[in-house]
């Protein structure tokens, strides 16, 4: 089409030239770098990609923030102040509690005051008054409720409490009276950890069978497009419920929603697979594929190795864009009785139990782990976005 | 602690009550010129009837279409003078005019929305729900034995249309449609009388004589004949002159068929539940209601109009309703009448009192106020035990009262009725609330204290023996209870988390399990339950509603078995015994009763029965059912029973209500 | 070509047709059927049915037969009068219902799907040209803020925020004075103020995942040897983002692209919902949930066939604009 426009081939070099001398310049600078540069050249993919990486300030960021969020879903129980059972009555829909440094203008470090509950006589609303009097300073390393990892091990210490019976909601409590910030913190075992297992088999499955159909071709993939268009037309909700009935409820809730994010996933990769063989079709055709196939690298390996990575950038695209919805997926089947049932809790129980304007409008403090969820899902994207980059051979 | 907590709430409530019934008054006095308060509306009130049609006024909307001779004078269009029915206003003579928006799920979810409220029954109950009165009907008489009942009707009525309404109509939906059993419900257990020998049932007859009068002949005793009817056969009366054009008996069933299709409907069946049974969204069917649809139910906003030949008035002669139009808006979810009320949208509006926080907090903004209507419900939350589960273990425990109590006392019911009422629901036993009919004093604190170690003493005496905190049946094998319930309920899950909770706590292993309506009316329907949170017990006398009470058919958890025996005659289900059989013998020889006072008192001694044994467990009491309600708008209740056997809102007689300034409406 | 596409739809009847039996076995799965939701419905509204009404009830609807029974009679009448049967819960033909709903179904739909295209291509490549720029994060946020906040609750907080700030709380479309009367400005501008929180609604629920794709494919393709090429031979760069990088760019929109089809009217019943305006969604929804067979049944076939009509289009868009593809398909067939 570019002839058809001779005049702009004709103006356009001299533009052109400009970059390309800026561009020499730029790698000429960087080649005479030092020992630096050899290593440059002799690193490996890996080596490379964790070297780019480490100049993306933002995924840096990213991938501090899920470090510190999966450390504290570990030691979640240690963290949290409260069990998942602790109810509690006396302190209904209580608004995150004020910690105090100051007593009658004198600093004696981190305190609560004891709370008084009463309801507001015409709303109802419960009103939690300070009482000056009751001073509970707060504690660290503690012994309180007794909690086990995985059964593995069982401890009773605590990050925090306030001594003598006091109260220390960080981010207020939920109509049952529990604590919001031991719920967040032991919601987040099942949202960071269980959603990215389904992801993962989505992923395999997708990757897998994509590339099979499109490297391939022919009546494979006839057949298998074919099965994908039987699946997404599958409709979910009437097997959830038939699901939901033949599960027996005693089975613990966790495995349950194991179960469940796997057969979800089961559904989930067909539309990944779908864009993996399309991409694998037009990409088989490159020179460097042609070059491998000749040269007698086995199929297996031309995909692994010289087809995957040439759309990086979608799969680490698709995955950040899985997670987010593999985390609030859960919450559309807990109404069928499957997926996280109480008294265990996830990230999207929570916003599931926020969504309704009396909690929006009185009890704000319950949308809390929207902000989690959203730094959680943000930090995912941006570390994706990093790894993008590093990962990209022409950068 | 738990001494003055009670106190503490029952002043809660009162201020409550009291605070509101201030905005109450305020808002009358502003707008009235005097006419609020309790003994100036009984001075309006009393009045018998209208002394002349000059006196009869109309709505604007109205009086124009008459002069323009599109509608015949007032006094035409109503019934003659006498026979006008004058209903009581609850605060104040109302003005004409002003549309009430009114927020509704769509005609297929909801239809009861709008078709309680608006409804129109011969006999309707009495404002303190303790008989009933006439309604459609003028008056009736009964015989000394109770086998044949002369209703009058009222003279010169007409339908929406202006076509008489006679006792023809009557007779017609009698013969017509209730016979034939059109609309697919079986005849009425109204309809039938018992021969207390033999307990064979047999049917009523009709007859009617002239214009105005309907016999019902029973072949035996028919006691409460007029209640039931209240209750089952709201509408014991059809527009013949339509119903004629459009039934197949009368055009062939190749015309009935054709208007079934062009009306969307595939099969006469279909068509005639819609044009019988739930008939109020046809507009072009004559109604005696006080409003009409101008055009058939869309998916989105239906306009409602006055009907201009509503046979009451106010007590000054003004035609009612008061209101001209009801604005019907299909909601798609609460959440958006939750938000169009707190921005004064919508006049009147219903609530869970789960709303009340939210309502009270904006009531000022939204220039509105929030009435609280109380339920004849025995608990706000409980569980009943499926007496027959297919475990024969766990049905010996079930039976066991001692189970029971365990269970009962094991649960702190004031933390319960702050955690999930809001502290409205009164931490007690599932019992008649105080102020209602057969109310019986203690039953509310029976087995109603937090104690544990009752709890604890009980299940040991039973023989569970307790190895690792968790108990198991006394010969080794393991103890699990299933607590089910329907997801859709509004509410689901804390309660039967909390529920588990407790009973974990004394070692009886719970597990809940969440249901789609579906599976659960399955599983309790084939007796699969275990223990279940979805129903409530309740009713305003067993005589007229029983169902939840004695297990006369299935559908309710805790007899369904029984209930599916009675009423297969015994081919299916499982009989009871005990005490159970007890309440199906109190009923039947209540059924035989002539007199209300002998009939009271079998009714009390099935309540008694059922305090005894405690098949149902309550943990809260009662919570009432909201109305956001426009200070803009007058004459509805503060305080009334919310009951389905009292049609909901019907209850406040919406004729009568009124907007106190129609412009600003 | 024309030999592939043909080959295509023949292989399409027995594929839409192992679907409604597959489907229509799913939906009778689970245990219950239409008289037990219908006759808890009743219960739940203070009204109740005998047993032997009950019976009655499934004589009339048919449920006292077999599944496979139920589907041979529903499918005969489809394939012989093309009547697609009749749905329980609302006492009328299916079709009757599918008609009631399908206006506004359509109208929704398609405007936020075209809406979804229009903004998120756009941003995607933008976002992709000035990647890192304040515009790339401040899109990158707010799509990730609205897929991060379940659909709903951000609509609920939208609203309440709006009712505090602005005294209304923008439900529905159109304010009660202005619905159903003239069109003036004033009515224009009130349906304008409306359509604000729909839009951040769907835009942040739809656009992101768009935005997202395009952005990062159209990163990979701008670094790729024949866009250095063109910019190399000094193409101008408007052109070289159209021409190079964004055919392939969007390869894996399109490659699902048929499947919105299916998105139209499955994914609008949240919009639906926070507009207030009643669509097929929820009615689908209720349809599945209470086994209304053949409602339910007719509209997931309907589905089937959307989607694998949806697959031939995708692939036939991906071979047009991709040449190796198109080739491969010339060279098979």
């Amino acid at each position: 089409m570019s002839i058809s426009f001779p005049n702009l081939g004709l103006l356009r070099p001299r533009a052109a030239q400009d970059r390309d001398l800026e561009r020499r310049e730029k790698s000429g600078r960087a080649r005479q770098g030092s020992a630096a540069a050899e290593a440059y050249y002799s690193a490996s993919q890996w080596q490379l990609m964790l070297k780019k990486l480490s100049r993306h300030r933002l995924a840096q960021i990213s991938l501090v923030l899920l470090a510190a969020l999966y450390i504290a879903a570990v030691f979640a129980n240690f963290i949290a102040p409260y069990s998942l059972g602790s109810y509690d009555a006396e302190y209904v829909n209580a608004p995150p509690t004020r910690i105090h440094f100051f007593h009658g203008g004198e600093f004696i470090g981190p305190f609560v005051y004891g709370l008084a509950f009463e309801r507001d006589p015409t709303t109802l609303r419960p009103i939690f008054v300070e009482n000056l009097d009751q001073i509970h300073r707060l504690q660290f390393f503690t012994t309180g409720e007794e909690w086990s990892f995985l059964g593995i091990f069982s401890s009773n210490l605590h990050l925090f409490s306030a001594e003598g019976g006091g109260r220390v909601f960080l981010f207020g409590t939920d109509s049952l009276g529990r604590d919001l910030f031991s719920r967040i913190l032991l919601g987040a075992q099942v949202s960071l950890s269980i959603p990215l297992i389904g992801v993962a088999i989505s992923f395999v499955l997708g990757i897998v069978i994509g590339s099979v159909a499109g490297y391939f071709g022919g009546t494979i993939d006839f057949v298998i497009q074919r099965v994908i268009e039987i699946i997404r037309s599958f409709p979910t909700l009437p097997l959830w419920m038939a699901l939901a009935a033949v599960i027996p409820s005693s089975i613990p809730v966790v495995q349950m929603f194991l179960y469940i994010t796997i057969i979800m996933a089961f559904i989930e990769w067909t539309s990944l697979a779908r864009v993996v063989r399309s991409k694998f079709i037009s990409l088989k055709q490159e020179d460097y594929v042609m070059a491998a196939r000749i040269s007698g690298v086995g199929p297996m390996k031309i995909i692994r190795v010289h087809l995957v990575p040439g759309f990086m950038s979608y799969l680490v695209v698709a995955m950040t864009l899985a997670v987010p919805a593999m985390i609030l997926g859960e919450t559309s089947l807990s109404f069928l009785g499957l997926g996280i049932q109480a008294p265990a809790t996830s990230w999207g129980v929570l916003l599931q139990e926020a969504q309704n304007v009396t909690n929006v409008a009185v009890y704000p403090w319950k949308l809390i782990p929207l902000g989690f969820v959203i730094v959680t899902v943000l930090a995912f994207n941006f570390l994706g976005d990093g790894l993008r980059d590093a990962a990209d051979p022409y950068k | 602690m738990r001494g003055h907590r009670p106190s503490a709430l029952t002043i809660t409530r009162r201020t409550t009550l009291a605070t509101m019934g201030l905005v109450l008054f305020t808002a009358c006095t502003a707008s009235s010129g005097g006419s609020g308060g309790g003994a100036d509306v009984d001075a309006i009130n009393d009045v018998t009837a209208i002394d002349s049609a000059e006196n009869l006024k109309e709505s604007p909307m109205l009086a124009e279409r008459v002069s323009s001779g599109d509608l015949p004078p007032v006094a035409e269009r109503m019934p003659v003078l006498e026979d006008i029915m004058i209903e009581p206003v609850a605060e104040q003579i109302g003005v004409h005019g002003g549309t009430w928006n009114f927020p509704t799920r769509s005609a297929q979810e909801g239809p009861w929305d709008i078709g309680k409220p608006t409804e129109e029954a011969l006999f309707r109950f009495s404002q303190d729900g303790d008989t009933v009165e006439p309604n459609v009907a003028k008056g009736y008489e009964v015989n000394d034995d109770l086998t044949e009942y002369t209703i009058t009707l009222r003279q010169g009525m007409k339908w929406s249309d202006g076509h008489p309404f006679t006792s023809a109509d009557v007779l017609f939906w009698w013969e017509h449609i209730m016979v034939p059993e059109l609309f697919g419900r079986s005849v009425y257990d109204a309809f039938w009388s018992t021969d207390p020998e033999t307990g064979e049932r047999a049917m009523a007859t009709f007859a009617a004589p002239d214009e105005t009068t309907v016999t019902v002949t029973f072949e035996h005793p028919r006691p409460m004949f007029l209640e039931r009817v209240a209750i089952d056969a709201k509408w014991l009366f059809a527009p013949a002159h339509w119903m004629e054009t459009v039934l197949d008996e009368f055009i062939g069933e190749e015309a009935a068929l054709a208007i079934a299709e062009e009306r969307g409907f595939q099969d006469l069946a279909a068509w005639y539940e819609s044009a019988c049974y739930y008939y109020w969204f046809w507009s072009d069917r004559p109604t005696l209601r006080a409003w009409w649809p101008v055009e058939d139910a869309g998916p989105e906003q239906v306009t409602w109009e006055r009907n201009p030949y509503y046979f009451k008035t106010d007590p000054e002669g003004n035609q009612l309703p008061y209101i001209d139009n009801l604005s019907l808006e299909v909601y798609q979810d609460p959440s958006h009448v939750e938000l169009q009320t707190l921005n004064g949208h919508f006049d009147i509006s219903p609530f869970e009192f789960s709303s009340f926080t939210l309502l009270q907090e904006n009531a000022a903004q939204g220039d509105y106020r929030v009435l609280q209507w109380n339920t004849a419900d025995w608990y706000s939350n409980g569980i009943q035990f499926n007496m027959e589960p297919q475990n024969p273990q766990l049905r010996e425990l079930f039976h066991d009262a001692r189970f029971r109590e365990a269970l009962s006392v094991a649960v702190d019911r004031e933390a319960l009725s702050e955690q999930l009422t809001l502290g409205l629901g009164a931490p007690q036993q599932g019992s008649i609330s105080e102020g209602m009919s057969f109310h019986q004093e203690g039953w509310a604190e029976q087995w109603a204290e937090y104690d544990v170690e009752r709890a604890t003493a009980l299940l040991d005496e039973i023989g569970l023996p307790l190895t690792g905190g968790v108990r198991t049946f006394a010969d080794g094998s393991e103890l699990r209870l299933e607590i089910t319930q329907e997801s859709e309920a509004p509410q689901a899950g804390p309660f039967e988390e909390l529920l588990k909770h407790y009973y974990e706590a004394i070692g009886i292993q719970t597990d809940i399990q969440l249901v789609d309506r579906g599976l659960y009316g399955e599983l309790n329907e084939s007796g699969g339950l275990q223990g279940t949170t979805t129903q409530g017990m309740g009713g305003i006398h067993p005589m007229l509603r029983p169902d939840t009470i004695v297990p006369l058919r299935a559908g309710t958890p805790w007899h369904t078995q029984y209930g599916t025996w009675y009423a297969s005659e015994g081919a299916e289900g499982i009989e009871p015994e005990g005490d159970i059989a007890e309440l199906i013998d109190v009923y039947r020889q209540m059924s035989a009763q002539l007199e209300r006072a002998d009939i009271d008192a079998h009714a009390e001694q099935i309540i008694q029965l059922h305090q005894k044994n405690q098949w149902s467990i309550g943990y809260t009491g009662p919570t009432p059912r909201l109305y956001a309600v426009s200070n803009n708008v007058a004459n509805v209740p503060a305080e009334a029973v919310f009951a389905d056997e009292y049609r909901d809102l019907g209850h406040g007689h919406p004729a009568q209500f009124t907007f106190i300034d129609p412009d600003a409406s | 070509m024309l030999k592939y596409i043909f080959r295509r739809i023949l292989v399409m009847i027995p594929v839409v047709l192992a679907i409604t039996v597959i489907v229509f076995w799913i939906i009778q799965l689970p245990p219950g059927d239409y008289a037990d939701t219908h006759v808890r419905q009743l219960q739940a509204e203070g009204e109740s049915l005998s047993l032997a009404d009950q019976e009655r009830l499934r004589e009339r609807y048919g449920l006292d037969q077999p599944w496979y029974q139920q589907y041979l009679t529903w499918m005969w009448g489809i394939l012989t009068q093309g009547d697609l049967g009749y749905s329980f819960a609302y006492n009328r033909p299916v079709t009757a219902v599918i008609d009631q709903y399908m206006a506004t179904t359509l109208i929704v739909a398609g405007a936020s799907m075209l809406f979804t295209y229009l903004v998120a291509i756009p941003i995607g490549v933008y976002s992709a040209v000035k990647q890192y720029s304040l515009g790339d994060y401040v899109f990158t946020t707010i799509g990730f803020l609205g897929m991060a906040t379940p659909n709903f609750l951000l609509a609920i907080i939208l609203m309440y925020l709006s009712y505090v700030w602005f005294g209304d709380p923008m439900v529905g479309l159109q304010s009660p004075e202005h619905a159903g009367g003239e069109w003036s400005l004033a009515r224009v501008l009130d349906l304008l103020k409306h359509l604000v929180i729909p839009v951040v609604v769907i835009g942040t629920a739809s656009t992101c995942e768009l935005i997202r794709v395009m952005r990062g494919q159209m990163l990979e393709e701008m670094a790729k040897p024949d866009v250095v090429t063109a910019r190399a031979k000094g193409v101008k760069e408007s052109r070289i983002l159209r021409k190079y990088p964004f055919r392939a760019a969007v390869n894996p929109v399109v490659s699902t692209l048929g499947w919105s089809l299916t998105g139209i009217f499955t994914g609008s019943t949240i919009t639906a919902i926070v507009l207030n305006l009643p669509t097929q969604g929820p009615v689908m929804l209720d349809a599945l949930l209470a086994q209304d067979m053949y409602l339910a049944g007719a509209w997931l076939g309907f589905m089937a066939i959307l989607t694998v009509i949806g697959t031939l289009i995708s692939d036939i868009l991906l071979a047009w604009l991709d040449p190796r593809i198109r080739d491969e398909r010339i060279a098979r067939s």
